[in-house]
């Protein structure tokens, strides 16, 4: 693996077997973060992103869930080139929280309710550096100072339930921050808060980020969140990485139709301010994953849909270009548009 | 924000005052509460509180089947209030039923009831640490106080009852402490891993296959080992069943049949298809079938399983054991129950990626959420425990002699029969004992349960 990488996934495969039949969650997703970099994670609810993140951490439950297929190289603090697949859990436990660490998106109910903050912010820093608990508790004033928590000392002392939402989500920052984790995994960390509040955390985020030089794998939804704080993003669409670039061509030149179509969708205040107003919905619904469309899995909701061609054949990830990544059979012919109906 | 008002408003008061709040309005449970109160002080110092040693009687002269002492605050010639005192008794047959009748004997002078006499000749302990003789009460020699009557060997039954309290009070919270760790553990296990079944067995078939190490080979020869052990036991036990039964029947062949089946799974456990258990379903099929057959009857086969002359002290712990493995059940269902719907909670998905054990899953964010159904149904599972143990006491199944319980002194008061009842009806306050103290620790257990219901909550 090449120096500067620190998590290289190729043809990540998840399958849940339930009584219904097996879901294919992931099915060949490929991706790789570079170090001190943010790779954001795009695509409807249901397309796999979650269930990716909680594989890199290996917390598929299982049953139903099972890692079937692909590795998952990662770089550990101490320079090992490790296999996340294949490690066993009692290694995995050594990882987590340690070398990766996980914020989630309800801080809500995140948090442990029968425990204090300080309780919660030190298990971490007691799993993992051996540390005496009053050691810990002082450490963990340190990152609730760091997180911008005023009163840091007073604070860990609170129980969740005394905190608001934002406060809370910094708290499971500063819990996910506290063993200085080389690679933090942000699975919509801000869904669930109000804009401002928003702001605020993405903002924290980028600002520790360069403090501590970590990477981020930031999953979303909301593609305003990916402007502001991603370097390369990776498209989800049924389980598949559709597209993947840096940042700037995915929002100015966009090759897969499911990525425009999610651009497009996005209001856009400078197009209303000019009375451009051109909001579209992509038609149709995420597919049920039980029974997934043969051929390039978009093709029932895609306007560029040609029969005969994206129905039968799946399509393979292609380089465009400045490892411009696509899964189109037709993207070339999108792009210049010639033998497109519209 | 809906939540912002009720969370400001009860900011000054933490939960465990709301609680201890909501658990006063309830008048009953703080009564049941006080009662048990005075109940256990009085079963801590029971040297103190009774007037004699539960097993102290005097051959002569005789006092077996002696009515309550009667008590007089008057002196019988001038008619003027007097300090309490009783008189001695002379023993007569009565000539019809050769039952003993009682007549006090006023020749011998009145015996005034005193305060904090000291008894050197019955020395009592403490939790087996102090030593005492100082009673609450007592009459000098040769009178004597028998509160609530004696036996039939001329034991003080007050005594005795108080004694007796020892053991029936705390029988029922010991054996809630064994149901309480049984419960816990397994309820806990069968919660955590339900729907995750281990697999018991590593057949011949995937032995071979690649990247199968040493370690793997080694369970795979003690599991089947194992199995292979209990394949032996099953044909052993059908071979015997089919000795003893005499001549082929339906019943042969089922049980024939049912014990090919069980071999066959497993040898097919062995050779190509894994045994998979879930503990879950183990554990709570095991409930089921415990809860289907009645818990007095069950308690009675199990004590039966050892010989009915064990040493005293033993039964007792015996008898604690059994009644706590009765009642387990329930609890394992409780907390499996929270457990399941815990374990989904996403603080737990926050702990395990930060590195945090199973076990310190289980222990630390997972049974803690189980403490009020467990402190509940603790409560609630006590008095179960004392109404088995004066069960099992009253068949003469449970404590005997030298130790005393109420149950015990209710045997010992129908050993007369009927007449018994009708002659000397003062055996039966034990019972009037036992009623007390269930009642007081069933609105106890109500108490806790409003308490710590936020929907009882105003
Ligand atoms: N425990 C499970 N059992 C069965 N199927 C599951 C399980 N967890 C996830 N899935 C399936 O995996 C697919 C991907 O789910 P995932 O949670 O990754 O979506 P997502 O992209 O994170 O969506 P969202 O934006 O709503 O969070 C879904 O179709 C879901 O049905
Ligand atoms: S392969 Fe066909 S259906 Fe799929 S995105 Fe491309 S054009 Fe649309
Ligand atoms: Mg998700």
């Amino acid at each position: 693996m090449d120096d500067k990488r620190l998590v290289e996934v190729s043809d990540l495969k998840v399958h849940f077997f339930t009584d219904d039949g097996v879901v294919k969650a992931v099915d060949g997703v490929s991706f790789h973060i570079d170090k001190g970099e943010t790779l954001a994670v795009v695509g409807e609810s249901g397309s796999g992103k979650s269930v990716t993140s909680l594989a890199m951490m290996r917390l598929i439950p299982n049953p139903p869930g099972k890692i079937v297929g692909g590795s998952m190289l990662f770089r550990g603090k101490d320079g090992k080139v490790k296999d996340l697949v294949k490690e066993d859990e009692a290694s995995m436990r050594k990882i987590r929280g340690n070398d990766i660490a996980m914020i989630f998106q309800e801080p809500m109910t995140s948090l442990n309710p029968v425990y204090t903050i300080g309780d919660q912010i030190s298990e971490a820093i007691v799993l993992h550096q051996g540390k005496s608990k009053k050691e810990a508790l002082e450490q963990s004033a340190e990152m609730l100072d760091l997180v911008g928590i005023p009163e840091p000392k007073k604070r860990l002392s609170n129980y969740p339930h005394q905190m608001s939402g934002g406060m809370r989500q910094r708290v499971m920052i500063a819990m996910a921050l506290s063993c200085n984790p080389s690679l933090l995994i942000a699975d919509e960390p801000t869904t669930a808060l109000d804009v401002t509040i928003q702001a605020q955390i993405l903002e924290l985020m980028e600002k520790l980020q360069k403090e501590i030089g970590m990477s981020i794998l930031f999953i979303t939804h909301n593609l305003g969140v990916v402007a502001e704080m991603a370097d390369r993003v990776v498209v989800m669409y049924a389980g598949r990485a559709v597209e993947e670039a840096d940042v700037t061509p995915i929002f100015k030149s966009p090759l897969h139709p499911y990525t425009m179509g999610l651009l497009n969708s996005v209001p856009r205040l400078d197009l209303a301010a000019e009375g451009k107003i051109r909001l579209e919905a992509i038609p149709g619904n995420v597919p049920n994953p039980l029974w997934l469309p043969s051929g390039c899995a978009f093709h029932p909701r895609c306007k560029y849909m040609q029969e005969g061609r994206c129905t039968t054949d799946v399509p393979v990830l292609e380089d465009a270009g400045n490892g411009h990544m696509v899964r189109c059979v037709r993207w070339s012919e999108i792009q210049t548009g010639e033998g497109v109906k519209v | 924000m809906a939540q912002a008002t009720p969370r400001t408003l009860s900011a000054s008061r933490t939960r465990s005052q709301v609680i201890w709040a909501q658990f006063r309005k309830h008048r009953l449970a703080v009564w049941g509460a006080r009662i048990l109160l005075v109940l256990y002080t009085m079963a801590l110092f029971a040297g103190f509180f009774s007037t004699y040693d539960a097993n102290y009687y005097e051959t002569y002269p005789p006092s077996n089947n002696h009515p309550p002492s009667k008590i007089h605050f008057r002196d019988p010639d001038t008619g003027a209030w007097s300090r309490p005192f009783v008189y001695a008794t002379k023993r007569t047959l009565d000539e019809l039923t050769l039952q003993p009748r009682y007549i006090e004997d006023k020749s011998q002078g009145k015996f005034y009831i005193h305060f904090f006499v000291r008894t050197p000749d019955q020395p009592y302990t403490i939790l087996r640490l102090f030593r005492g003789d100082l009673r609450l009460l007592g009459v000098d020699k040769p009178g004597r106080l028998f509160l609530m009557g004696t036996d039939n060997f001329g034991r003080d039954l007050w005594s005795r009852i108080v004694y007796g309290s020892q053991v029936s009070l705390t029988i029922g919270i010991l054996a809630s402490i064994v149901s309480f760790i049984l419960g816990l553990a397994l309820g806990g296990v069968a919660g955590f891993y339900s729907g995750r079944p281990a697999t018991m067995s590593l057949p011949l078939t995937h032995l071979f296959q690649p990247g199968v190490g040493a370690r793997a080979w080694l369970g795979a020869a003690v599991s089947t080992l194992l199995w292979l052990a209990i394949i032996a036991g099953i044909i052993a036990i059908t071979v015997q069943f089919l000795q003893v039964t005499h001549g082929f029947s339906l019943l042969s062949l089922i049980v024939v049949a049912l014990a090919a089946w069980a071999v066959w799974g497993i040898a097919r456990g062995l050779l190509w298809k894994p045994i998979r258990i879930d503990p879950d379903d183990v554990i709570m099929r095991s409930v089921e079938i415990q809860s289907a057959i009645p818990d007095l009857f069950l308690l009675i086969t199990l004590r039966a399983i050892f010989p009915p002359s064990i040493d005293a002290l033993f039964s007792f712990y015996l008898i604690t054991v059994l009644l706590g493995f009765i009642g387990w059940g329930g609890l394992a269902r409780i907390v499996r129950g929270t457990v399941l719907s815990t374990r989904e909670q996403d603080y737990v998905t926050a702990a395990q990626a930060l590195g945090a054990s199973d076990r310190r899953i289980i222990a630390h964010h997972i049974l803690p959420a189980t403490a009020t159904y467990v402190i509940i149904s603790l409560s609630l599972a006590v008095p179960g425990a004392i109404l088995g143990e004066s069960g099992l006491s009253f068949l003469g199944l449970g404590i005997r002699d030298p130790y005393v319980s109420w149950g015990l002194l209710l045997q010992s008061a129908q050993e007369g029969g009927f007449a018994s009842f009708t002659d000397r009806p003062w055996v039966l306050i034990p019972g009037f004992f036992i009623v007390l103290a269930i009642v007081a620790w069933n609105f106890l257990g109500d108490g806790l349960r409003d308490a710590f219901d936020p929907r009882k909550r105003q």
